[in-house]
């Protein structure tokens, strides 16, 4: 009976606060009578600057007071400011005279200057709190849930939700939010929230209120919104369409596409690590327009060219050293998980089995966990890898920017403990002892938006893989698909790729969105996601400024609406070389590039190494061969460029190397000598 | 515009080398701007860094922090004597430094509680505690960025050499060495060969036979390629210039020749690796180079600690005491041991007490490093440790603390802020850390 009733009451309470139960109190601070350090006078110090990395927040704080950075330990604080130096910093009697307010208002000399003036509420606020015996806790037994960020006219309020008991409540906390912008260049606000638009773009304003975290974006368009010419715009495909929704939101307008030789060298070299033969060039060029990007890329994923590249990238992204800077007792180790990286690539597995296998203690990956000896490390990995995000913050202190706590990493490292031997035989689960209090520190998993909620009584191995795979947060489809993104196009929509985060909001969420569905949708295979990323519109992009109506390039190469030219790698470099002049490649991708990818050094081997001269002076070459018999120096040097640049020369560049090959006593070292330019050249070198 | 720019490299490369005879079409390689030769110059008359760094951890009772009162299993089998500052106890293997106590600073109470070598060297290098999301740049990538650094106030003798990189490592950087957060730009130049070696020269430096007709002709297509040039391509084109300028320009590739010193001076720093890399350390930095890193690997001596510091091919003592100390009097008989700070240091001590294989482990609650030169008070040690040589017991100097004097040594702004590539700040030196007054006194007043 008494279950009956307290589920019906359950119910009932929980239609309630989410139904009609909701009070608003806007512009309605907390009753002085009420007020407590947790949620009232946290936030007033991290807003007033007290608890900065550069005043009091510091690691070693200063002037002999420290408070935990942006108030994220209010239990310390809370001890700092009460019970430090006997009390002395508070005045009970005469709340106004507590140090804390005579400092803050500068009444008696301050390092930090004046922080709260009399006048203000804020320092009534904590007035009041101290005349009620300066608690920690608010006398309303309440919990805060969430804050979210409203713009309303040239303001932004921050409203933060409650639970009291049974109650939702919303209370308007702007007086004691932090407000910031992610670009104060194009959007500014000030302390109160009032925002100014200055620049063009975007920027995301960020409120910061007692550990919680919202954000807003305000868009300031380039120009004045343009429909997009619907009849030459095919956006068939989601990417497309998100991508162009968001140019038309932002105002700009997308650069013309790159020539046809440049998108198949392009092509080439992402999915297959090398440019295009000649003959792969003529292929690709005598296609129908509008499908020869997506015919070339279906045959070249199938290749053992796109397997081997691609398996380079996974091993990158999974912290496995090229081999040339593996340690000696790593070598075997890390050979097997190439191998089984590449196997996963070739036969197009989920790659979601290469989390399962992770955790898995027997699995093929398992020593990608095992190679780490500290939780810690194991848990930190799991971050960076698979969800994209660097909880290793919260290893020293809470996350100021996100909402990972030190408790919530170390909870979460627990999962990774070593198993211990198990006296009745076998194994059991590994236990993690909390450094300050030597407790066993039960496993949790991290706090992210569920959509199915993980039952505890499950294995660890089952918890973890429902958490990393769960469609609420979407974390590793939407790190994966950022970072196959970065792959082809420089840069990740999110960058650094491994850090993402509330306060690092995606260049284009909505595409992000969208890659990130196409990968979940074809249950997290590699081959589905290239595909549409290399046919979108997106990837076929020019990277020539004088392409587009010059908007400032920063933004038009971070919003997407152009690419940018960027250079080959030392590996992708030696690839490409060893291809076009047609050499031996290197045995293989793993092994890491014989150059060095410190600039100085790279140059020097280009100019001087073995890598151009040698090659081009080893006989019997594809530049050789385009040499082999006294033809027209014009057609000669065509070839050559197809050979090496893939693309048909310039007349200008014609003219100035006709004469090089005409004069030239011996024709295949002049040939050498102007392949050896070529593959020195600057566009040799970059990704256009 | 052409005519006033200098005359860089080909012209010279031409008079100098065998080469000449190749060809007498001379259109002239202009790719070196002004800039470089100008950035060059003046980082010149900044004071410049020599870091010896003994990969693996130098045993501190074997060397600077003799305990001769302690029992056996403490003092070991190699003999300390007291040096040329009373109380401060040197190995007998070591004479020649020992002698040379006097005009170095000597820091004996390094402690850092970092006992794994990566996590040892990053706390070393980069003065501060290996982070779990961060990897913190290095000495050189510091003092090769732009850093607030004033200029010295000493004239400097030396004349700055067009192309030479501001950081170089001799002859690879052990790990964490490198640029960290910064631009791969603030990285070393590895030269990767060993300078004492009959056939030594630095990996690609010198231009190959084919190379005159064939960076003329790359000269002709790049300046064809009207495209606007991306970041990457910019940064190409500067670093191109400077690949020029040193493999082209005979000064440069000059200070990097050894054979180029007389046979006497090559016999004072030793004919060993370690001797030798000094000696190409004194040629870089007396040319310009900011910082030169030279890496001495095998230090770790888990085992037989006695032998393998004292025998072999070059016995690891002797060459140390060999390199270091003609290093220190060719700095004062050319004038730049205002100018340059030599550091020797590694990631941690060895335990006080001999393991049953003859050797010791890792200890990183104790252990020592030599500074000399840059105007420090000369014949300072700083700090003690106990009888035992376990812990300090006078001035704990930490890591940052050390790195915080060398920096303060150079002249190096320590309030200057740097930030990480989403705009983290993060300052130079660890919070905290406090550059070691007595050693730096005489350049404050």
């Amino acid at each position: 009976m008494r279950v009956v009733l307290s589920t019906a009451a359950l119910l009932w309470t929980s239609f309630w606060a989410h139904g009609t139960g909701v009070r608003v109190h806007a512009n309605e601070p907390a009753k002085a009578s009420s007020l407590g350090f947790r949620h009232d006078i946290v936030p007033l110090l991290h807003r007033h600057g007290c608890s900065s990395a550069y005043c009091h927040g510091s690691a070693t704080g200063r002037g002999g007071f420290k408070l935990s950075l942006f108030g994220t330990d209010p239990e310390a604080d809370h001890h700092a400011i009460v019970e430090e130096l006997d009390g002395r910093r508070l005045d009970h009697v005469d709340p106004s005279e507590s140090l804390l307010l005579r400092k803050a208002s500068k009444a008696t000399s301050h390092g930090g200057g004046l922080r709260l003036p009399e006048r203000h509420s804020g320092f009534r606020a904590i007035q009041s709190w101290i005349a009620r015996g300066a608690p920690l806790e608010s006398s309303e037994a309440r919990r805060l849930e969430g804050l979210e960020i409203e713009r309303q006219g040239d303001r932004v309020r921050a409203f933060a939700t409650f639970i009291r008991g049974v109650v939702k409540e919303r209370h308007d906390v702007s007086e004691r939010t932090v407000f910031e912008s992610s670009n104060p260049e194009v959007v500014h606000v000030d302390e109160d929230g009032r925002v100014e638009i200055s620049g063009d773009g975007e920027a995301w304003i960020f409120a910061h209120y007692s550990q919680e975290h919202a954000r807003h974006p305000i868009v300031a368009p380039f120009s004045e919104r343009k429909r997009a010419p619907r009849n030459s715009d095919r956006a068939t495909m989601a990417l497309d369409a998100a991508w162009r929704r968001r140019l038309d939101e932002l105002g700009l307008e997308p650069a013309a596409s790159a020539p046809q030789t440049t998108v198949a060298r392009r092509l080439y070299l992402d999915l297959a690590g090398r440019p295009p033969s000649p003959r792969e060039l003529a292929r690709f060029l005598a296609l129908p327009e509008d499908t020869r990007v997506e015919k070339t890329a279906r045959k070249l994923v199938d290749s053992r060219d796109f397997s081997t590249t691609f398996a380079a990238h996974l091993a990158q992204w999974l912290e496995i050293p090229a081999a040339k800077n593996q340690r000696n007792f790593n070598v075997d180790r890390n050979a097997r998980l190439r191998e089984w990286l590449l196997e996963l690539v070739r036969a197009d597995r989920p790659l979601r089995e290469i989390v399962d296998s992770t955790l898995d203690s027997n699995g093929r990956g398992a020593s990608l966990l095992s190679r780490h000896s500290d939780p810690r490390d194991r848990s930190e990995f799991v971050g960076r890898a698979f969800l994209g995000t660097r909880i290793g913050c919260a290893r020293c202190h809470n996350h100021p920017l996100d909402r990972w706590t030190q408790e919530d990493h170390l909870a979460f490292s627990a999962f990774f403990a070593n198993p211990r031997p198990n006296p009745e035989g076998g194994m059991s689960e590994g236990l993690l002892f909390h450094p300050k209090t030597g407790d066993i520190v039960a496993p949790r998993l991290l706090p992210a938006d569920l959509k199915v909620p993980v039952s505890e009584k499950l294995a660890r191995r089952e918890r973890l893989s429902r958490f990393l795979f769960d469609r609420g947060h979407d974390l590793f489809a939407r790190s994966i698909a950022n970072r196959v993104f970065q792959t082809f196009l420089g840069s990740g929509l999110v960058e650094p790729v491994d850090d993402h985060r509330l306060s690092n909001p995606a260049s284009h969420e909505p595409l992000l969105d969208a890659l990130a569905e196409i990968f979940a949708g074809s249950d997290t295979r590699l081959r589905p996601l290239v595909l549409a990323i290399v046919s979108s519109k997106i990837y076929a992009l020019s990277s020539d400024p004088a392409s587009t109506r010059s908007f400032p390039d920063s933004a038009e190469v971070r919003f997407l609406a152009r690419r940018e030219s960027r250079s080959l790698d030392a590996l992708r470099f030696e690839r490409a070389v060893r291809y076009v002049v047609g050499v031996p490649p290197l045995p293989s991708a793993f092994q890491g590039s014989s150059l060095s990818d410190a600039p100085l050094a790279k140059q020097l081997a280009t100019l001087n190494g073995p890598l151009l001269h040698s090659s081009l002076n080893a006989g019997q070459t594809n530049v050789d061969a385009v040499f082999d018999f006294r033809g027209d120096a014009r057609d000669q040097l065509r070839d050559l460029w197809l050979t090496i640049l893939a693309r048909p020369p310039r007349p200008e560049e014609l003219n100035a190397f006709a004469s090089v090959l005409e004069n030239s006593e011996n024709r295949t070292i002049a040939g050498r000598d102007i392949a050896f330019a070529l593959l020195a050249s600057r566009e040799f070198g970059s990704i256009r | 515009m052409n005519t006033s720019r200098p005359e860089i490299g080909r012209r010279r490369f031409l008079a100098n080398s065998a080469l000449a005879t190749a060809s007498i079409a001379a259109p002239t390689f202009s790719l070196l701007p002004e800039r470089l030769a100008a950035a060059q110059a003046k980082s010149a008359s900044k004071r410049s860094l020599i870091l010896v760094w003994l990969d693996g951890g130098l045993s501190h009772l074997d060397t600077f922090d003799g305990k001769p009162d302690a029992s056996g299993e403490i003092r070991g089998e190699l003999v300390t004597k007291e040096s040329s500052v009373e109380g401060v106890f040197v190995s007998e293997h070591l004479p020649k430094l020992s002698k040379r106590m006097k005009d170095c600073c000597l820091i004996r109470s390094l402690t850092s509680g970092e006992g794994n070598h990566d996590r040892g060297s990053h706390y070393m290098l980069t003065g501060h505690r290996p982070s779990p999301v961060l990897t913190y740049p290095s000495f050189g990538a510091l003092l090769s960025g732009p850093t607030n650094a004033s200029d010295a106030k000493t004239p400097s003798s030396s004349v700055a050499v067009a192309g030479l990189p501001t950081y170089v490592a001799v002859p690879t950087s052990p790990p964490y060495g490198h640029h960290g957060f910064l631009p791969r730009t603030h990285g070393p130049f590895e030269i990767e060969s060993d300078p004492s070696k009959g056939n030594f020269r630095v990996k690609n430096l010198a231009p190959r036979a084919d190379s005159e007709r064939r960076l003329e002709l790359l000269e002709r297509l790049d300046k064809l390629d009207g495209t606007p040039r991306s970041r990457d391509e910019l940064a190409r084109d500067d670093f191109l210039e400077r690949a020029l300028a040193l493999s082209l320009e005979p000064r440069a590739r000059e200070v990097f020749d050894v054979s180029k010193e007389p046979p006497e001076s090559r016999k004072r720093y030793g004919r060993h690796r370690l001797g030798q890399s000094c000696l190409l350390a004194r040629r870089l930095v007396e040319s310009g180079a900011r910082t030169v890193l030279v890496r001495d690997q095998g230090w770790d001596h888990h085992q037989t600690i006695k032998t393998r510091m004292t025998y072999g091919f070059p016995p690891k003592l002797p060459a140390l005491d060999e390199s270091i100390s003609a290093l220190i009097d060719d700095l004062e008989r050319r004038g730049l041991s205002e100018r340059v700070l030599v550091v020797v240091a590694s990631e941690f001590g060895r335990t006080p007490r001999i393991n049953p294989a003859g050797g010791r482990d890792h200890w990183p609650r104790a252990h020592s490093a030599l500074l000399f030169g840059a105007g420090l008070r000369r014949g300072t040690v700083i700090g003690k440790t106990d009888v035992r040589g376990e812990e300090p017991i006078e001035r704990p100097v930490s890591p940052a603390d050390f790195f915080a004097t060398a920096l303060a040594a150079l002249d190096v702004d320590l309030e200057t802020v740097s930030h990480t590539s989403d705009g983290r700040p993060v300052r130079l030196v660890e919070e905290g850390a406090r550059p070691i007054r007595d050693a730096l006194a005489t350049r404050k007043a």
